[in-house]
């Protein structure tokens, strides 16, 4: 059966900047708002736009990634005419290759598109925090009957050399694309969302393949030779919240935007529909003991709280003893903080131990990121 | 274990008052994320035990509702094994004869699979960690045709124990009898209403049961086949269980795993190598406001708690404004508790609104019950 929109996700990448969060584990899988993994968030707004074909390219540390997309039943991808797979690099009779770029991650499975047989591909990063649906990007995809539609966000003027910026004319028409321009002529930022014309994209994908000097990269190769053929790409203008949580920075500020001290009308709202879909661990309901304090917090089931809490994110399976101060810190699953010790603007990664009466980034304002085997040492 | 199936009866049950009026037990919350009955398909699906039938009385609608796609949350391996909801629709219209038995002869197919050894038949108003291999094994060593699980207790005067089944337990722990337990004595032998049939004694006993009696029911059964036809092997079981009959019984049950000092130390209800498994409802974490103040409670996934909560169990999606207090009290799902509102000894069913700037409390710190979807 045909399908009118099959979704792509990148996922493979990992994350240098996060550190040693993501020593273990690719960026996409690293928690976030303590129950979600980053990919939640792309997976469910595929999942609530009604496409029900979703591939996700894994390639760093992908194990844990591919056991956690499964069979996509956490999302609802395991429904009849349904399939979410986990695509990492495999071995085929042309031998064995990394992805080499986003482009050639979607070309060496191409024979998957081929399958699902899609009139458009949406193509995503799993590493953006956001809520939304693709709809109306698709409709003015169809309207314009473009080659491909960018999603695009203003960015500060300030922060436009950061990004891939899009000029475009009075119809949203794109008509220049630049990586990171040190002048910037349009603060419009692509959000590496593109839907593309299945037959142009297979075409494209096919000639990049075969071009020696390509970086197989989207942004560098594939949509600066569409603009070069004159071919039709439109902007598609996102209104609302969204976040590249690329840095230990990024990451603890994003999780801080969800207290409700902090939250505004921007702010993802749990509550309302559509849901974002995640993993329900097998927990007891949070438990707040007779020392237990918390304030301005957000905290999942399985938490044990008997300490002092005031402004974290708090994730399943948390510890925190009697005496312990824990501050403006994203504590994540498993972890321990022990009697007495003092936490403070900081990442703790999954399963870390915090000693007893040990203080941790007292008086800074810098964030730190403790992981497991710091607390080995 | 594909020799063995558990029957789950929710025929042979106790009420908990004004709470299960118009809901069964088995699908009554529980510290605001259980249902009771997931401890029960727990403890089957920890102990191996994947072929399961569940008995339905009445109220089947909150039961489909709970296990409609319970297929994959308390089966290991859904294909293989097999989870059945049995209505005996002919009794439906005439409550003496709509006994587990009936039901059971009603839905009778999975007792012609010959590979068929053994039926554990289990309650859901028991509130226990029992791992059935274990009492399996027991059975089976017993070369008996019937088991029934006991506790020896020295609180046999509790409330939640009276007027369940005691036994008298001979040396070669055989049941001598079965009595009415009146609560006259502290120590006693329960009966935790558990069973082990070898399934070819079944097949006999109930091809016989409904020209013994036809508003027989398991409970009688059993009793019965100990006082004329066959010794019924008596398996002591240790380990913590609480029975649930009333609706103090449940609110004392469930303080009870708050003053252990939390959920997971109550006895070993809850072990990280015993999860309980429940239904999935993609709630986001409790979102704690700057001025709350939460101590001794227990909170599900999905509340907003800005007000002042003590010694309470919440359950999802319960918001507690700021200037509400809520003391030693259970709200169930969906309830918002307003400004100026002071519950105290109070169980708030779901869909609830309290809103009117009063003391909500029962008298002489008698417990109150605020019904499902009431406004005041």
């Amino acid at each position: 059966m045909a399908k009118k929109v099959v979704a792509m996700i990148l996922a493979g990448g990992k994350g240098t900047r996060l550190q040693a969060l993501t020593k273990k584990i690719a960026k996409p899988a690293v928690y976030f708002g303590g129950k979600y993994r980053i990919i939640d968030f792309s997976l469910s707004n595929v999942a609530n736009t009604g496409i029900s074909s979703c591939g996700v390219l894994t390639q760093y540390e992908s194990v844990i990634l591919n056991n956690y997309i499964g069979d996509g039943e956490k999302w609802g991808f395991n429904g009849v005419q349904s399939i979410a797979v986990a695509l990492p690099p495999r071995q085929t009779e042309e031998g064995l290759s990394w992805y080499e770029g986003t482009a050639d991650a979607i070309y060496q499975n191409l024979d998957f598109l081929d399958s699902q047989n899609p009139e458009y591909v949406l193509i995503l990063s799993g590493d953006h925090i956001y809520k939304t649906t693709y709809n109306e990007m698709i409709e003015v995809h169809e309207k314009t009957g473009a080659t491909c539609t960018i999603s695009v966000i203003e960015v500060d003027w300030k922060e436009a050399s950061r990004f891939g910026i899009l000029e475009v004319d009075a119809k949203d028409r794109i008509t220049k694309f630049v990586e990171k321009p040190k002048e910037p002529k349009s603060n419009l930022a692509s959000m590496g969302v593109y839907i593309f014309t299945y037959k142009d994209l297979k075409k494209a994908l096919i000639a990049d393949h075969i071009d020696p000097n390509s970086e197989h990269d989207f942004g560098k190769n594939i949509i600066p030779a569409f603009l070069e053929q004159d071919k039709s790409l439109y902007a598609y203008r996102f209104h609302g919240y969204w976040r590249d949580v690329g840095t230990l920075d990024s990451l603890h500020l994003a999780n801080m935007e969800l207290l409700p001290s902090k939250r505004n009308n921007e702010t993802i709202d749990f509550d309302a529909a559509p849901t974002i879909f995640s993993e329900d661990t097998h927990s007891l309901p949070c438990f707040v003991g007779k020392s237990g304090s918390i304030k301005d917090s957000l905290v999942n089931q399985g938490a044990i709280i008997l300490g002092d809490v005031y402004q974290c994110v708090i994730s399943n399976e948390v510890s925190i003893e009697e005496g312990a101060v824990v501050k403006n810190s994203v504590i994540m699953p498993d972890v321990v903080i022990h009697k007495g010790a003092y936490v403070n603007n900081a990442i703790i990664s999954p399963g870390s131990v915090v000693g007893e009466n040990e203080v941790i980034n007292k008086d800074s304002c810098e964030i730190v990121l403790i992981d497991t085997e710091r607390s080995l040492q | 274990m594909n020799n063995v199936i558990a029957l789950i009866d929710l025929h042979n049950t106790t009420d908990l008052g004004l709470l299960s009026k118009n809901r069964p037990i088995a699908s009554t919350t529980f510290l605001g994320r259980y249902a009771f009955i997931d401890f029960t398909l727990s403890n089957l699906s920890n102990s191996g035990i994947d072929s399961i039938g569940i008995l339905v009385q009445d109220h089947s609608r909150s039961i489909i509702k709970h296990f409609g796609g319970g297929k994959n949350t308390y089966l290991r391996n859904p294909k293989t094994g097999w989870q059945n909801i049995f209505i005996n629709e002919k009794g439906l219209l005439n409550s003496a004869f709509n006994t587990d038995i009936n039901n059971i002869l009603e839905n009778d197919w999975f007792l012609y699979d010959n590979d068929l050894k053994y039926v554990v038949v289990c309650p859901v108003h028991y509130l226990m960690h029992i791992d059935y291999s274990e009492v399996l094994k027991a059975h089976i060593a017993s070369n008996r045709q019937v088991s029934v699980v006991v506790s020896d207790v020295t609180n046999a005067d509790d409330p939640g124990l009276l007027h369940c089944d005691k036994v008298t337990v001979d040396p070669l722990s055989d049941v001598q009898k079965f009595e009415v337990n009146d609560g006259k004595e502290k120590k006693a032998c329960v009966s935790l209403q558990t069973y082990i049939f070898n399934c070819d004694f079944l097949r006999e006993v109930l091809a016989k049961a409904n020209s013994i009696s036809l508003m027989f029911n398991i409970n009688d059964l059993v009793k019965y086949l100990s006082s004329y036809l066959e010794k019924v092997h008596a398996i002591k079981f240790n380990g913590y269980f609480r029975r649930l009959n009333s609706l103090e019984t449940y609110y004392n049950v469930s303080m009870e795993t708050l003053n252990n000092g939390n959920g997971g130390s109550i006895s070993n209800l809850f072990e990280k190598n015993w999860p309980i498994y429940t239904l999935s409802h993609n709630s986001r974490p409790v979102l704690y406001g700057e001025k709350c103040d939460v101590v001794n409670s227990s909170i599900a996934n999905g509340c907003t708690i800005n007000g002042i909560v003590h010694h309470s169990i919440l359950s999802r999606n319960v918001i507690i404004d700021e200037g509400a207090v809520v003391e030693d009290s259970i709200i169930f799902t969906n309830t918002h508790v307003k400004k100026g509102v002071h519950l105290k000894n109070v169980i708030v069913d779901k869909h609830c609104v309290l809103e009117i700037n009063k003391d909500v409390h029962g008298e002489d710190g008698k417990l109150l019950y605020v019904p499902q979807g009431a406004h005041i």
